[in-house]
């Protein structure tokens, strides 16, 4: 059983230019929905606020609850898979 | 003032304050650290509440000696002991133990010196 699903792999291995914020592992289409409302419509975006609450992942966490209602495990797949793509390409 | 009035270095500062790990405070990121400082701040309150809520008893102990006559012959030494008014548990009951004992030495002493 792989850890990381294929929505991640294929994340991770590209620049996400201007790809929606559906295309991050976690979020669906409902929070991606919750997220479009709160001005954050691309992953870029979310990128954006990762980056500006320093990678924390007690800080990103909350703020993906926050803002999207996400639960622990969407929030751990949308934590990782931003961590590894900056990790790769920032 | 409330929270939502304190500018973005204010909050920032506060965050420090509590040792909170932060960012930069942003208008994307302000809300999340509003409400971290009202968590914050909610269980300092109930910190210092429960503090003022201990009570501390203070129970005296007045030891009182009084000798009687020599001429009388009865060569009692006896010590009275003031007990606080209420026994209150955990109170300085330990004390009176001792003091009882030692008491009951004392006039079995001088019992025996008499003999």
């Amino acid at each position: 059983m792989s850890s990381t699903s294929q929505k991640h792999g294929a994340f991770v291995a590209a620049p996400m230019g201007e790809k929606r914020v559906t295309a991050l592992p976690g979020i669906g289409k409902i929070l991606g929905r919750r997220m479009e409302k709160s001005g954050f419509d691309k992953a870029n975006v979310v990128l954006g606020q990762f980056l500006v609450l320093k990678k924390d992942e007690e800080l990103f966490d909350n703020w993906l609850k926050d803002t999207c209602g996400a639960n622990a495990k969407q929030q751990r797949d949308c934590y990782g898979c931003l961590r590894e793509w900056c990790d790769a390409f920032l | 003032m409330s929270l939502r009035e304190k500018s973005n270095a204010e909050i920032s500062n506060l965050l420090t304050d509590y040792c909170i790990k932060h960012g930069p405070v942003v208008r994307s990121t302000r809300s999340l650290y509003e409400r971290k400082l009202e968590e914050a701040m909610a269980k300092d309150r109930t910190f210092y509440r429960e503090e003022e809520e201990e009570i501390t008893d203070i129970t005296y102990y007045h030891p009182k000696r009084r000798k009687t006559s020599a001429i009388s012959g009865r060569h009692h030494n006896e010590v009275e002991i003031r007990r606080p008014i209420s026994w209150r548990p955990g109170g300085k009951m330990w004390m009176v133990i001792p003091a009882v004992l030692l008491l009951t030495a004392l006039t079995l002493s001088f019992y025996t010196l008499l003999l």
